[in-house]
């Protein structure tokens, strides 16, 4: 018996010993094997006495049930130890920008376009689009521009020839689409526009302009109003105040202006506020119901049809959103200034 | 259009001005800008020079005791004229001049209180010699400058359809409608002196189509010299310069009437029965006239002229000519004061690049009212400044006066148009304050006239715009329009545009804007065969002549701005137009029939590094399969539900191995590739950039599958691998093709799920020119499992059928 003593105390340090879960396994089929110590000391007992026999075997017993506890206990230990080693490896340096495609930047006069279109779309209106070169009679004659009036002043105008022109604004839009179609209408026209500017810091020869016509048989003057507040108290904020005032274009009346007080001095246009020169007012878009003779133009009653228009640039928008100091930037593309758009994504 | 505020009190009492901006606002009329100069010169005083020292440390300075009546302080000062006694301009600390402001600060060791200014330092005079010395009667402590002595303009932006705000009377009209005062009425009498104007000209209108009313007056023993200064101040404060009594008088009218004059030299006008003769006519062949400007004009059959017995003297309403004009020798002169054709002037004035005062007035129509009221104020003021004789009587012809139109306006349409309702009287009050007047009303409704200083009212709805301007845009209630009844008509938008451009930032790139137009040599490479780009009549310069053919070469440009510009990695795309020239249909409409081709495209251009730079980026360039892979997105994004098809073709300008014609639903839409290195370096560029242009126009059109589900699969499925190296020839479509329809074998190629690539390797050991390329194969049958033995058959089949089909060798 002196024997089991020793394999126990071998055995034991045996298994503290043991580094991973292969050098437990080994200890295991070596110790607890048919030619393993106790197999060898079982196999023994018949050398003994019977008398002796059963306390002899349950020692042995006793002895495998104690080794293969200690072997147990020293598996689960290597098999902590390696995973601890396993995941102390696997650190990750967690402060890494993460592995993807950055997303591109997205063009300002696009933003602005989309929320002009999100603040509308819900009001009714859809986008449509109509040709950027146009003939005379949708860019200016039917739009109640006649030839050789002063109003077409107003619009510098590039030609293809006497009578293509470049657009001058989208509300060629209006007619192509009132001519296609029939009342109610209700649109959004956004799109690239052409006038004979020289360029500068406020010029350019291409801008972009998004127009608005709703057509139907009842709309008024002071719907129109409320449709303006409404958009611009989702673009620029309910707390921004609208005015209207009287103005001209050629394709309404009555025509207006639409201002929303400035954000800047709060439309107090104290200390002569530089966005609104002082005014507390700053100019948004044109607008007016559309006059009968455009109706006429396009062969709707205009005694049985009405209806309003607006239009804004969408650079002009963009400019005091983000307080651009010029609008040449817009068209230079620099990824510097794309990437400022999209602000928060530097790493 | 400037306004002078003591001129426009000549005829309306005028509110502050703060209050007159913004009542010129509410009714339409644009401030463009308040200049104020005595507002803004408030401090600047008068002062008296009590002592004069010499500066101590410079010897053209010197420092002066000042005192204002209150206030006495040292002030350096630079000027020569600077003495002892004088009353000065004290700009005082905290002043603010034209150019600076006023603070208190040291001259060269000498603390200065302000400065004694000269009159061009306040902006009164462009240039001055040394500073301003007062009468010495001025009152110490007064301000220099008063709104009396300097009184505040107005810049006001007329819309084109109200030339009766072009003048100071027609502002003074529009004050009194919104304050509701009276207008004045100058005291002008005219004295009349000598024999019978039509004893002195004749005037005769041969074309009574441009001209419906000729009036003239003469006015003789006229001494041409320099204006009064009350005539010239005013003229100076609105930006006119001041020539001489006789010019100045014309033009001091048409800023006050807005009736735009001219004056002939009487003496310079040939003679016809005997007597100096105004035709007003159309030119005949061959005809020029030198106009005030000096140029010579030959003139076209559509202007109007003015001609006297034999030759031109002046383009109509527009500009006078040389050989007529006033000069100081002048002593008599016929006054013209008429009313030509809106339309006539403008085409004359536009063929002949003229944009005068006149001009601007005539094309937007005159007042037929003040033909004869400006005329007999020019004689008057004549009479007054030029110390000229007024001859009785004015010789006019014309055509008889059109009644007065009337203007019918019915009860319910205001409030139809307006969406508010207003009382009948509250309408007719509004109207009259701007004297158009209610001459009838009936079950209909009321009839109005306009009077002829509004051109622009003709209609009911003019009418209706001018009840809102009176009534106030801001008193108009809002109010939500009612669509419910109307939704069903309206269809939802398709969002295919939209989602591509979500699609591409999504997939790294970034978008830009470029113009329509550029330089036609840019385009010249991108245009179809035998075509050239739409040119531009009167383009802004050469370079801008051309509508863009391709969105590419707008694209490249901003790939070199940024490439310059230091970035090192670089992915753009723009949506946008393109145009080409087009031989319209003739079953089309008349109008489109002239029009250009448009096409909406999207042009992707990348180049650089692949991952920005980033730490995972390893030194990866962007190469045709990331462009392939954000093109693929493209599509995926539009979910039109059919994939991309790249097939390799020779496109113009790519590299001739590493370019593919682009397919979606058998329709080609447009090419992707390399660009070709010639190409990269003729546009200064550093390659390889990759570039890519789609036709969204077809890739709209293409109607989206319609999704079908299908269950998913019962049985398992398995997989077999198989390599091979083949020659880089051999596009690896065409092998994974192949093994989709044939990796069946007998099974038939409904057994096999999918094909995938899933390596690809080139270097050694495979030679230069082969490339080893993985497939799998994915078996699987909807209605069992498949056996491996049925599987390695239809595989090891497949494989030796590869390897018959193309020169590839597979690799164990
Ligand atoms: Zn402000």
């Amino acid at each position: 018996m002196e024997d089991l003593k020793r394999i126990e105390r071998s055995v034991l340090a045996r298994a503290r010993r043991a580094k991973a879960p292969a050098d437990v396994a080994e200890i295991r089929a070596e110790v607890l094997g048919k030619k393993g110590p106790l197999g060898l000391a079982l196999r023994s007992l018949g050398e003994l006495p019977a008398e002796e026999r059963p306390a002899a075997g349950q020692k042995i017993n006793q002895l495998k049930g104690k080794i293969e506890a200690a072997l147990d206990e020293a598996h689960a230990r290597v098999q902590a130890n390696a995973r601890a080693d396993e995941l102390e490896s696997g650190a990750q340096d967690v402060t890494l920008p993460g592995r993807r495609v950055v997303p591109g930047n997205p063009h300002p006069l696009r933003i602005v376009e989309r929320d002009i279109i999100r603040a509308l779309e819900s009001l009714g209106f859809a986008v449509a689009h109509g040709p950027q070169v146009e003939h005379d009679w949708y860019n200016f004659e039917a739009l109640n521009f006649p030839p050789d009036h002063p109003a077409r002043d107003t619009q510098d105008t590039f030609f293809v020839s006497d009578a293509v022109v470049l657009r001058t604004h989208t509300s060629n839009v209006q007619i192509r689409t009132m001519v296609k179609g029939k009342p109610p209408i209700r649109i959004l026209a956004p799109g690239m526009v052409f006038r004979h500017d020289e360029i500068d810091a406020t010029h350019t020869p291409c801008f972009h302009q998004i127009e608005g016509l709703w057509v139907d048989d009842k709309a008024t003057f002071a719907d129109l109003k409320g449709v303006l507040h409404v958009f611009a108290a989702r673009l620029f904020g309910p707390e921004r105040k609208v005015r209207f005032r009287p103005s001209f274009f050629p394709f309404t009346e009555p025509s207006a202006e639409m201002d929303v007080s400035c954000a800047l001095c709060g439309g107090s246009g104290k200390g002569g506020c530089r966005p609104c020169k002082g005014t507390g007012w700053i100019e948004i878009m044109g607008a007016g119901m559309v006059d009968p003779a455009v109706f006429e133009a396009v062969g709707y009653d205009p005694e049985k049809v009405q209806g309003f228009a607006f239009g804004m640039g969408l650079e002009r928008i963009a400019l005091l959103r983000w307080g651009v100091d010029d609008i040449r930037l817009f068209y230079e593309n620099d990824l510097r200034f794309l990437e400022q758009f999209r602000p928060g994504d530097t790493r | 259009m400037q306004i002078r505020l003591d001129w426009l009190a000549d005829f309306i009492e005028v509110p502050p001005l703060a209050a007159l901006a913004d009542l010129l606002t509410r009714a339409g009329v644009e401030v463009e800008a308040v200049v104020d100069r005595a507002a803004a010169l408030k401090g600047v005083v008068v002062a008296e020079v009590l002592e004069v020292a010499a500066h101590p440390n410079a010897d053209r300075l010197r420092v002066c005791e000042v005192f204002d009546g209150s206030e006495r302080a040292r002030v350096v000062c630079g000027a020569a004229n600077v003495a002892q006694g004088q009353k000065v301009a004290w700009a005082k600390v905290g002043a603010v001049l034209p150019a600076f402001a006023i603070e208190k600060r040291a001259i060269r060791g000498v603390d200065s209180a302000g400065m004694l200014a000269a009159k061009a330092e306040l902006g009164l005079e462009d240039k001055s010699d040394g500073i301003w010395v007062l009468p010495a009667d001025a009152v110490l402590g007064a301000p220099v400058v008063t709104e009396k002595t300097l009184p505040p303009a107005l810049t006001l932006g007329i819309t084109p359809n109200r030339p009766d705000l072009l003048s100071h009377i027609g502002v003074a009209r529009e004050v009194a409608a919104a304050t509701g005062k009276r207008l004045l009425a100058p005291p002008w009498r005219l004295t009349e002196k000598g024999p019978d104007c039509s004893s002195l000209c004749r005037v005769v209108i041969e074309e009574p189509a441009g001209c419906r009313r000729y009036a003239a007056r003469v006015v003789r023993n006229l001494k041409v010299g320099p204006s009064p200064a009350w005539l010239k101040e005013r003229l100076e404060a609105i930006g006119q310069r001041s020539i001489n009594n006789l010019v100045d008088a014309t033009n001091y009218v048409l800023f006050e009437t807005g009736q735009p004059l001219h004056a002939f030299d009487l003496g310079r006008l040939g003679v016809e029965n005997k007597l100096p003769t105004i035709k007003v006519r159309a030119p005949k062949a061959g005809e020029k006239l030198v106009t005030l400007d000096g140029v010579e004009r030959t003139l076209d059959a559509d202007d109007l002229i003015i001609a006297d017995s034999q030759r031109p003297v002046a383009l109509a309403g527009i500009m006078g000519g040389g050989d007529s004009e006033v000069s100081v020798d002048t002593t008599a002169v016929l006054l013209e004061s008429a009313y030509f054709d809106p339309a006539r002037v403008r085409r004359g004035a536009r063929r002949h690049g003229l944009h005068t005062e006149a001009s601007h007035r005539f094309e937007r129509g005159a007042d037929p009212g003040m033909t004869l009221k400006a005329l007999d104020r020019c004689a008057q003021l004549l009479a007054e400044i030029a110390q000229g004789e007024v001859a009785k009587g004015v010789v006019e012809v014309a055509q008889k006066p059109e009644p007065p139109k009337e203007i019918l306006l019915r009860s319910a349409r205001v409030a139809q148009i307006l969406g508010v309702k207003l009382p009948t009287e509250t309408v007719v009050q509004l109207l009259d304050s701007l004297e158009i007047r209610c001459v009838a009303r009936n079950d209909n409704g009321l009839r109005f006239q306009a009077p002829t200083f509004r051109p622009d009212l003709t209609r009911e709805i003019d009418l209706i715009e001018e009840i809102a301007r009176r009534y106030g845009y801001d008193q108009v209630p809002e109010r939500l329009p009612d669509a419910s009844q109307d939704y069903a008509y309206v269809p939802l938008p398709s969002t295919r545009r939209d989602d591509i451009r979500q699609a591409l930032l999504a997939a790294g790139v970034s978008e830009v804007v470029t113009w329509g137009f550029g330089s036609p040599a840019a385009y010249e490479p991108y245009c179809a065969a035998g075509a050239a780009p739409v040119k531009i009549r009167n383009p802004l310069g050469e370079e801008l002549s051309a509508l863009r053919t391709s969105l590419t070469p707008g694209l490249l440009g901003v790939l070199g701005h940024n490439q310059r510009h230091g970035a090192e990695s670089v992915r753009l795309f723009e949506i946008g137009r393109t145009f080409a020239p087009r031989q319209g249909a003739a079953d089309e409409d008349a109008r489109d029939r002239d029009l250009p081709q448009e096409t909406l495209k999207v042009g992707v251009v990348l180049w650089g590094g692949r991952h920005q730079g980033r730490w995972y980026e390893r030194g990866e360039r962007l190469d045709f399969s990331d462009l392939a892979g954000v093109l693929e997105n493209l599509v995926a994004g539009a979910e039109v539900g059919l994939p991309l098809v790249l097939q390799k073709a020779t496109v113009p300008r790519m590299h001739p191995q590493a370019a593919a014609e682009l397919k979606v639903a058998g329709k080609a839409i447009g090419s992707a590739g390399q660009l070709h290195p010639d190409v990269v370096a003729a546009a200064g560029l550093t390659g390889p950039v990759l570039s890519a242009e789609l036709d969204l126009d077809v890739l709209e059109a293409v109607v989206a599958e319609a999704i079908r589900y299908r269950s998913l699969p019962r049985f398992p499925g398995t997989r077999r691998d198989v390599a091979v190296v083949a020659p880089r020839t051999i596009p690896a479509e065409e092998l994974r093709a192949y093994l989709a329809a044939n990796a069946g074998g007998a099974l038939g190629p409904k057994v096999v799920e999918n094909v995938r690539v899933f390596d690809v390797y080139r270097g050694k050991p495979i030679p230069a020119t082969h490339t080893s390329l993985a497939f799998a194969i994915y078996y699987r049958l909807a209605e069992r499992t498949l056996t491996d033995v049925e599987v390695n058959t239809a595989f090891d089949q497949a494989v030796l059928g590869l390897q018959a089909a193309f020169p590839v060798e597979v690799r164990r």
